[in-house]
C-alpha cells in the first residue's frame, strides 16, 4: 500500500484545471478528525480512479474518476476547502474598478458560483453533498 | 511572482526540445523552449502530453530542474525500463521537437529565497531535481540562506548533478552524499540508507525551526518524514513529495 502512495501535489495540474486556481496550497479540513492542512500533502492512491486520504486519519477526502470527456468528483469526506483567490490588482485607486472576472469555479456548488475575489473563498462541501441533489 | 502562479487556467502548450544532456547512464536532462513562458518558482512541475499517431494521448509530471530563467524550462527525467514516457523522453525525443506541456504547476512544494531558512533538503534518487531548481534558484539569487543537502544514491555515478552540487557547495550550503549500494575507494561520508541518526547528524536542530523539502520514492520519504518528526522538529515545516513509477 505504502509503495502506491503518492501526495496531494501529484494531481496538482488536474485540480487546477478543474478549479481554475493553484490547490496544493489550498486548505482542506477533514470530516472525519477536522485537521486542517494543505492539499498537497494530502495522501493520494491511484487505482481506477484517485482516492485522497486524510494524512492524519486515513479518512477518504475525495474520491475522482474520470474518463475523456467527463470528471466526477465525490468530495464527501471534506468539511471545507479555504482557497486564496486575491488578485495582484491593488486594492484602492483607479485599476480597483476594473471588474474582476468572477472566480470560474466549476463545482457544481451554486453557492460558490457568482463569488469574486479578494477574499478567501470558503467552499462549503456540505453544500455540495447536502441533500445529495447534483446542481448544474 | 507569487501571484502569477497563482492564477489562471492552465494550457497546454508546445515546447520545443532545444537541449539533451546525460546526467548518469539512466537520468537526462532535457531543456525546452517554452515560448510565453511566464517564469516558475523551485519546486514546481510541469505536465508532460504525449499524443501517439491513432490519437491515443498519455500524460506524465515531471519536475523543473532549473531556476526560472528565461523561457527555458529543463527537466530531469530518469528513464524506466518499462516506463511508456521516460524511455520516448530520454531516448526519442530531438533537438527541434515539439511536445506538449502545461505550467508552471503547483505551490505547495515550492521555495523561495524570500520564505528563509536554515534549509534542509532531502532527496532520495531523481528526488533531488525540485530541489536542484532550490539549490540553483538560490545560487542565481545570490542567497545565502543556510542550506543542507542530505542526498541518497545507490552510487557516485549515480548521483545527479554531482559535479554542479560540488562547485555551488559553500556560501551557506552543505551537500552530503549517502551512497547505499557501491562506494568509491577511500569514501568516507556515509555507506547506508538515510536514517534518523544521520538526518539528526546533518540537519539544524529543531530550536533552530529548519524548513524541511524531502523528495523520493514514496518509501524513502515516509521513512524521512517519520525520523524527522521522531526527531522533534515541527510536522507543518517537512514538505514532501513522494513520486510513483508513473511521474516525477
Amino acid at each position: 500500500m505504502g509503495e502506491l502512495m503518492l501526495d496531494g501535489n501529484a494531481i496538482a495540474g488536474f485540480l487546477q484545471e478543474v478549479f481554475a486556481v493553484e490547490m496544493t496550497t489550498a486548505i482542506g479540513t477533514c470530516g472525519g478528525c477536522g485537521a486542517a492542512g494543505p492539499v498537497g500533502a494530502v495522501h493520494l492512491y491511484r487505482g481506477a480512479g484517485i482516492v485522497l486520504r486524510c494524512p492524519h486519519c486515513n479518512n477518504v477526502l475525495a474520491k475522482i474518476v474520470k474518463n475523456d470527456s467527463q470528471v466526477w468528483i465525490d468530495f464527501q469526506g471534506i468539511r471545507t476547502l479555504e482557497l486564496a483567490v486575491q488578485s495582484e490588482r491593488p486594492k484602492f485607486g483607479p485599476q480597483a474598478r476594473t471588474s474582476e472576472p468572477t472566480q470560474a469555479c466549476r463545482l457544481p456548488c451554486a453557492f460558490a458560483l457568482g463569488l469574486k475575489g479578494e477574499f478567501p473563498l470558503w467552499l462549503l462541501a456540505d453544500v455540495v453533498a447536502g441533500c445529495g441533489a447534483a446542481v448544474s | 511572482m507569487a501571484g502569477t502562479a497563482l492564477r489562471g487556467r492552465l494550457t497546454w502548450q508546445l515546447a520545443e526540445l532545444v537541449e539533451a544532456v546525460a546526467e548518469t547512464p539512466r537520468v537526462k536532462t532535457i531543456v525546452f523552449d517554452v515560448p510565453g513562458w511566464p517564469g516558475h518558482r523551485a519546486g514546481q512541475h510541469v505536465d508532460v502530453r504525449l499524443t501517439a499517431e491513432d490519437g491515443y494521448q498519455t500524460e506524465r509530471s515531471y519536475s523543473i530542474a532549473s531556476a526560472p530563467v528565461g523561457t527555458r524550462v529543463a527537466l530531469t527525467v530518469q528513464r524506466l525500463e518499462d516506463g511508456e514516457v521516460s524511455p520516448y523522453l530520454t531516448d526519442e525525443l530531438r533537438p527541434g521537437d515539439k511536445i506538449e506541456l502545461r505550467g508552471p504547476i503547483g505551490g505547495y512544494f515550492v521555495w523561495e529565497p524570500s520564505q528563509g531558512g536554515p534549509l534542509m533538503l532531502v532527496a532520495g534518487g531523481s528526488g533531488i531535481v525540485p530541489l536542484m531548481a532550490m539549490i540553483r534558484t538560490r545560487a542565481a539569487a545570490g542567497d545565502d540562506t543556510e542550506t543542507r543537502l542530505l542526498y541518497s544514491s545507490r552510487s557516485q555515478d549515480d548521483a545527479i548533478y554531482r559535479d554542479e552540487l560540488e562547485r555551488l557547495s559553500g556560501n551557506g550550503l552543505t551537500v552530503v552524499h549517502a551512497l547505499t549500494e557501491s562506494q568509491p575507494p577511500g569514501w568516507t561520508s556515509y555507506a547506508r540508507r538515510v536514517d534518523a541518526e544521520m538526518l539528526a547528524e546533518v540537519s539544524p536542530s529543531p530550536a533552530e525551526r529548519p524548513r524541511f523539502y524531502a523528495c523520493g520514492p514514496t518509501p524513502f520519504v515516509e521513512a524521512v518524514a517519520e525520523s524527522l518528526v521522531r526527531l522533534g522538529h515541527d510536522t507543518q515545516a517537512i514538505k514532501t513529495e513522494r513520486f510513483g513509477a508513473t511521474g516525477r
